[in-house]
């Protein structure tokens, strides 16, 4: 582990590294959005029902296991 | 379009379900337990197995990992194959991971009655336990995996983006801290020590509520409120935004549980801005959940499955409204280490999952059995019984946490405390403890008519083991992107992808927080006068954190006045480098320990009635709600591990005179007990040196010296 740490701490400037994660942030939250925003209006039907689609048949139970 | 005819297991399903339902009311009733411990002390019976800080993380570890786990699993079995259109992809792995857990929890419940733990919150479970979570975690995740491959939907809904990211951050987060070195079977020492193991614990801790209670609790608000509601949900956009800001922001937040504590400032800056930001994400879920029900709530007065699920998602909106608030710097001064926080993780634990858990096991009993629910009436007695018990259990720890920390902060005109025996702070805020008791016990009999509601509606239908289905076969789509297809919309079909993201999405908070606080020396100031602990106090300390102390005592002073005062200097991140783990505790039940061994300091308490005090703490302070601890008066101190400690210890880096485990750590430990047994002589007690009491005093006795050492 020292050995890893050792050259860690070299590293200059890590203190820039929270303004970085922000920036990161920034960019997947507007990525996200912009992608979300521009989404064809039949993948979000298409998606949005995909709970409720049943195709259970009769709700017969056929016994897998015997 | 060939059609396909397949059957959804059902019975993996079941099991869970019941078992969800089972160590719920364990877990519920082991709450209650603790909270009446906390009225009336002599129901911790004076026996080790049943003292209140080994209840207490009986039952936090029951309400979140039994309950809230076995819920989990429920609800993924169910909807996963539903919203993949396939049965699970192997039932050997679905009930090696059934059985695998049930016994995990066995295995907790008992070594955590029998005092071994990690000491760390919502960790405490040793290594052995902590492999088998890893193991059947990864049975869970292959299983999960091997079923999204073989799904017959070309895309993936959200709820199991939900799922897939739960599994990828919570084995992330068990793994991270649960680091550490056996010292021997069912005893480890954390592989980080103070300030970074605090670091990491409470990324762990948070991200413990952010990635296995909340995400795999709004995939299944994903698909069970549609289901319920018969709609679907609000906005599929807005769950886009809300999946990624939300695994996005949730795993910074750690640091909130540190604030004025000796972490870096960046950190805790970091952790409260993040904390605050969480705030759009949270609510953004909410108002999806509840907006789904537009021009639908004619159905939520009459169907009691969408009444325990609106106050599900309305107890998630304040408790993700409250916990933001409570990461302000100047509201954690106040609410930080009272019972505020207690109240506030329930309105989480009692409403978001203990409702969304009721909700989802009445709608999904009746459907697996091929039934009507036995009674409507009994779920809404339910439901009214659980919404007052959460009212009558979460308001009174408001106003007792504020009662109490403003005790905490009262002075005198002429500028000293008003209240400068702790216990006068306790005792004010007693008849909250009966209100929140009252509170828990409705809402545990809630619990168990719906135990009675659940086996009538079971007698009654005929469970389908296995449900026929008739979908069409995937088309088989070429693994690249396709000519039009957006990146996002190539990610929703492919899962590996889809969680490799994921994953980078939590590691880079993870990465950026804890690694430079772990690599970069001048965040972790040292002090040269702070030393290793001698061998006896390392013997009493592992006591300490074998008997649960840091439960009600926190062993870190914040930089108040009001705190100074109370309880003398404030703590620097230098005094616990040789603390594997630390032990800084999240609730002051009892008063701060952090320089208890201080001579000076107003706390300070000789090692006679430190004695007295561990044999019967009532004949100290009347009015004390301290368990009493007699074992530890007659326990003799097992030395046999000493070596061990002493090695591993030296391994972490801890600077030990070489070889000094071999022979002279035991005859110095022998030496500074015979000289509290002499101590206790001389105070009128007799003992012998070797008694596990002797350990403990040692090690109360040093903490928070060191600085004052020249």
């Amino acid at each position: 582990m020292k050995l890893v740490s050792h050259y860690l701490q070299q590293i200059e400037g890590i203190a820039i590294f929270p303004i970085i994660s922000l920036i990161i942030f920034m960019s997947v939250f507007v990525l996200a959005s912009w992608y979300a925003l521009k989404m064809r209006k039949d993948q979000v039907q298409y998606m949005s029902n995909m709970p409720l689609e049943d195709d259970e048949l009769d709700h017969q139970d056929i016994n897998l296991l015997n | 379009m060939e059609i396909e005819k397949f059957y959804y297991d059902n019975k993996i399903v079941k099991y869970f379900a019941y078992a969800t339902i089972l160590w719920g009311v364990v877990g519920m009733l082991v709450g209650l337990i603790a909270a009446l411990q906390l009225v009336i002390p002599s129901l911790s019976f004076d026996f080790s197995m049943t003292t209140f800080g080994r209840i207490r993380p009986l039952h936090t570890n029951a309400a979140i990992f039994a309950f809230v786990g076995n819920a989990i699993f429920m609800g993924v079995y169910h909807s996963l194959q539903r919203l993949s259109k396939a049965r699970m992809f192997s039932d050997t792995l679905s009930m090696i991971h059934f059985w695998g857990w049930q016994a995990i929890i066995v295995a907790a419940a008992l070594t955590l009655l029998l005092g071994y733990t990690s000491g760390k919150e919502y960790a405490e479970l040793e290594w052995p336990i902590d492999i088998a979570i890893t193991i059947i975690w990864v049975v869970f995740g292959w299983n999960m995996f091997e079923t999204i491959l073989k799904r017959r939907t070309s895309h993936i809904y959200v709820a199991i983006w939900f799922y897939i990211a739960t599994f990828v951050t919570v084995a992330v987060l068990h793994i991270v801290n649960s680091l550490a070195v056996p010292v021997g079977f069912m005893k480890s020492y954390s592989l980080f020590a103070g300030v970074q193991d605090a670091l990491v614990q409470w990324w762990y801790g948070h991200n413990a509520v952010a990635f296995f209670l909340t995400t795999p609790y709004l995939g299944l608000m994903y698909y069970y409120l549609p289901k319920a509601a018969n709609r679907p949900i609000y906005s599929y956009k807005l769950s886009i935004i809300h999946f990624w800001a939300l695994i996005f922001l949730y795993i910074w937040a750690g640091p909130h549980h540190l604030l004025y504590s000796s972490l870096p400032d960046w950190t805790q800056a970091l952790g409260v801005t993040f904390s605050v930001m969480l705030i759009a994400p949270s609510w953004g879920g909410m108002l999806n959940g509840l907006l789904t029900l537009r021009g639908a709530w004619d159905k939520v007065r009459e169907d009691p499955v969408l009444k325990f699920l609106v106050v599900a998602v309305t107890a998630y909106g304040l408790a993700t409204f409250e916990g933001p608030m409570l990461s302000l710097k100047s509201v954690n001064a106040l609410a930080h280490f009272t019972d505020w926080i207690i109240g506030h993780v329930h309105i989480g634990a009692l409403g978001w999952n203990g409702f969304m858990t009721f909700g989802i096991i009445y709608w999904l009993i009746p459907k697996i059995f091929k039934t009507e629910l036995f009674s409507k009436k009994l779920a809404n007695i339910h439901f009214w019984l659980g919404t007052l018990g959460i009212l009558i259990y979460a308001i009174p720890l408001y106003w007792g946490g504020v009662t109490q920390a403003l005790m905490w902060k009262e002075f005198t005109p002429e500028g000293f405390l008003k209240y400068p025996n702790f216990l006068e702070t306790v005792t004010q805020i007693i008849p909250m403890y009966h209100a929140r008791a009252f509170g828990g016990a409705l809402y545990l009999i809630g619990a168990i008519i719906m135990v009675y509601n659940v086996i009538k509606t079971v007698k009654a239908g005929s469970f389908v083991a296995n449900e026929a289905v008739e979908a069409p076969a995937r088309v088989q789509v070429e693994s690249k992107r396709q000519k039009g297809e957006g990146y996002h919309r190539w990610l929703e079909r492919k899962p590996i992808q889809f969680m490799a993201w994921a994953l980078v999405a939590i590691l880079i908070g993870g990465a950026v927080e804890v690694v430079p606080t772990y690599l970069i020396k001048s965040n972790i100031p040292t002090i040269e006068s702070v030393k290793p602990y001698t061998p006896l106090e390392l013997q009493g300390r592992d006591i300490y954190i074998r008997e649960g102390c840091y439960v009600c005592h926190s062993q870190w002073v914040r930089p108040f006045r009001s705190e100074t005062e109370r309880y003398g200097e404030y703590s620097k991140a230098g005094e616990f480098v040789y603390d594997h783990p630390f032990q800084w505790g999240s609730r002051r039940t009892g008063p701060d320990l952090a320089r208890i061994g201080v001579v000076t300091e107003r706390n300070y308490k000789p090692d006679s009635w430190h004695y007295n005090h561990m044999a019967d703490p009532q004949s100290v302070s009347p009015q004390s709600i301290m368990p009493a601890y007699p074992w530890l008066i007659s326990n003799k101190l097992d030395n046999k591990t000493l070596t061990r400690k002493i090695e591993v210890m030296q391994y972490f880096g801890v600077p030990y005179p070489e070889g000094y485990g071999d022979n002279q750590a035991l005859i110095d430990l022998e030496v500074q007990a015979n000289k509290i047994a002499n101590n206790l002589k001389n105070g009128g007690i007799e003992t012998t040196s070797d008694k596990e009491i002797i350990a403990l005093i040692a090690y109360l006795q040093r903490l928070g010296t060191d600085i004052y050492k020249k």
